[in-house]
């Protein structure tokens, strides 16, 4: 394979870092700094202390998981970094951790918020606009990532680190 | 300050910090403790993990599906071939 054309190991590295921080930032922003909503605070809502903890289990669990797909992106990035056939473009792992944001946003979103009901954006509204904006969110991510990794696409030939 | 003054101090310190908040975790030996246990540690136990889960195994596929290519059965001959017949390659 000619050096640096090949693009799609560093996508997926940088899916597998965007879903992982994806699912951070989901957590620091909504289940702690705002504090809108935990992982099963539908089921369990935040009336008691034991309700909370219970909660605070579930969402740990929830973090270990998107603390492995960062890892799994790590390593994958750290491969990639070794290999002439990928092009070490910070555009295309941008827009890989934009896609793997997105995708995140709106699998997580689908899945919890609207199919399982496990938790809304925001708990003390139920189903609501913020679902829906959520799921938009994901969309924009999707796109705009995506749009970076086809702008960013490497020739055959181009130098490894452009 | 004698060594037996502060180290007294500082046990009696170290003491104040663990007392009631503390005793609401899932490990805890208290009555909250026991909710918080009953109410991860039953019969739904499983069933609640596969519903936390369950985002990542779809997107899990959605990445595979991008780095090995969909299965034949998914694909259209029309989107993916040539004239010639010759697959397109992926981003």
């Amino acid at each position: 394979m000619n050096p640096g054309s090949n693009q799609k190991p560093l996508v997926v590295a940088g899916t597998f870092m965007g879903i992982g921080l994806g699912g951070f930032f989901d957590g620091i922003v909504f289940h702690q700094l705002l504090q809108t909503h935990n992982m099963l605070s539908a089921k369990f809502p935040k009336t008691s202390i034991a309700n909370m903890e219970i909660n605070m289990f579930w969402d740990g669990l929830f973090h270990s998981m998107t603390y492995t797909m960062t890892i799994i992106g790590l390593v994958l990035l750290w491969k990639c970094g070794a290999r002439r056939d990928v092009p070490w473009s910070g555009k295309t792992f941008l827009g890989a951790n934009f896609l793997g944001w997105g995708l995140f946003n709106f699998v997580e979103g689908i899945i919890n918020h609207h199919i399982l009901h496990v938790h809304h954006v925001v708990e003390s509204h139920g189903q609501s606009l913020f679902d829906y904006l959520f799921l938009a969110s994901g969309v924009i991510l999707i796109l705009g990532g995506w749009s970076a990794i086809r702008s960013a696409r490497i020739k055959p030939g181009m130098p490894r680190c452009a | 300050m004698s060594t037996r003054f502060v180290g007294s101090k500082s046990v009696g310190w170290v003491a104040g910090l663990s007392p009631l908040p503390a005793a609401a975790c899932p490990i805890c030996n208290s009555v909250t403790g026991e909710q918080v246990r009953a109410g991860i540690f039953n019969e739904n136990f499983w069933s609640t993990l596969l519903v936390v889960a369950s985002p990542f195994p779809i997107l899990l596929l959605a990445i595979a599906a991008y780095h090995f290519g969909w299965p034949p059965f998914c694909t259209s001959s029309s989107s993916t071939q040539h004239k010639n017949g010759s697959h397109q390659p992926s981003p």
